[in-house]
């Protein structure tokens, strides 16, 4: 007896290998969205955010820019999202500054908005035009209007997205350029804090270099951090509080040589160092830092 | 002859079914996160969220505050945030004084007590 089958085996299996495909991509490995805008957080971060906003506008009064930051929460009316988060948040007793900080955003966007829609109406074209039977001013001049060989075609600036740009992390060249110690000096300085190390990175034109990673090491940890977070002192500077007794290591960019057995020093009032290790007396001596210049081979 | 064939035939159109079914989770309807916390945000976004906070500190000198606003971005510190933020804001152009505002928040940071090893 010959068995007679159709072909339903194959869809018996698609279905199943469909299912086991959907919940494993659903369930045990699911799309990760690390890179998230604001307009995805979470209602109570929203509410943070958008309370952020309004207190920023508050402190530098840039309408602007607040409004582009509103924008990223992708409210439907920026403004009665504002008057609603101002009146949960009197009701919740937050402090009167965030409410005050709302209630004044939500109307400035409110007052900018019917602005905005006034100049884009056609109304004004019935203001501007006199009514029947008025008189029309006999000393106005009449202004012809110039023909389009006789105007300046200036291009209008279409407007970024700023706020919404993606970072491009373009590493500069000269982030991954190794680089040597060219200068060590011991520094007792009281103005400075205790045991301070401090790092200048040049490159191979002599200028500061900001955002090389730096990795500080000692027994028992590491840790990184970069040039240009001072800014007010030079784009390449960076500085590190070593702790007394501690003996570091630095290593400058992704290939730079490796600076061993940096630690605090003593120093006397007069600005001498007097060894290593043992405590300074609290009224005459105090520990020194160390000032470390790197450039670029 | 015939059943080994039935099977590499069920077998494929599993496969097929698995594919499938990845693609559509993975691509054509993927599992949408929409409560996501701040610490989630995109580097441009969390330099922004910076940026607010330290234009608020320079305005009320709040730093418990501000430093609280801080960790909401996930980082190892909130001054780490905040220098993350500068390296960040370097990189797409952000103005003098707007990297200076980030600045006086991570000095001001950077007096907290120092950690155990050492301070950045």
């Amino acid at each position: 007896m010959k068995e007679k089958r159709g072909p339903w085996y194959l869809f018996t299996g698609l279905a199943f290998g469909l299912v086991v495909g959907v919940l494993y991509s659903w369930l045990a490995a699911p799309v990760q969205f690390l890179d998230t805008n604001p307009a995805a957080l979470h209602p109570d971060f929203r509410a943070e955010y958008r309370a952020l906003i309004a207190l920023a506008y508050m402190a530098d009064g840039d309408l602007g820019r607040a409004q582009a930051r509103l924008m990223l929460l992708q409210d439907e009316d920026p403004s009665a999202a504002l008057k609603a988060q101002a009146s949960r948040a009197v009701q919740a007793q937050r402090p009167e500054r965030e409410v005050q900080a709302l209630d004044a955003l939500a109307a400035r966007v409110a007052r900018a908005g019917e602005l905005q829609t006034a100049l884009l109406t056609p109304a004004e074209e019935t203001l501007l035009t006199p009514p029947p039977g008025a008189e029309t001013p006999q000393d106005l001049e009449v202004t012809p209007t110039p023909r389009q060989d006789q105007m300046i075609l200036t291009p209008t600036a279409t407007p970024l997205a700023a706020a919404t740009a993606r970072p491009t992390f373009t590493p500069r060249a000269v982030l991954k350029a190794s680089f040597a110690l060219s200068g060590r000096q011991e520094v007792c300085d009281r103005e400075l804090p205790q045991g301070l190390l401090q790092i200048e990175i040049l490159d191979s034109a002599g200028k500061p270099v900001a955002g090389v990673r730096t990795v500080m090491a000692w027994a028992g940890g590491e840790n990184a951090f970069y040039t240009g977070l001072n800014p007010r002192i030079s784009p390449g500077y960076a500085d590190f509080q070593m702790a007394p007794g501690v003996v570091y290591s630095l290593k400058v960019g992704e290939s730079g040589e490796t600076i061993t057995g940096l630690t605090p020093h003593q120093c006397t009032p007069e600005g001498t160092q007097t060894g290593e290790g043992a405590a300074p007396t609290p009224e005459s001596a105090f520990w020194g830092g160390v000032r470390l210049r790197f450039a670029q081979k | 002859m015939r059943r080994p064939n039935r099977y590499l035939w069920f077998a494929v159109s599993i496969a097929a079914g698995l594919a499938l079914g990845l693609v559509y989770g993975w691509v054509v309807n993927p599992v949408k996160y929409v409560d996501t916390p701040p610490s989630n945000l995109r580097a441009d976004y969390k330099a922004d969220y910076a940026l607010m906070t330290a234009e608020i500190y320079a305005a009320d000198k709040d730093l418990t505050l501000a430093s609280y606003r801080l960790t909401r971005l996930g980082e190892e510190t909130p001054l780490r945030a905040v220098q993350q933020a500068i390296l960040t804001g370097r990189e797409l152009g952000y103005s003098e004084d707007d990297i200076a505002l980030l600045a006086a928040l991570a000095e001001a940071l950077e007096a907290l007590p120092p950690t155990a090893g050492g301070t950045p």
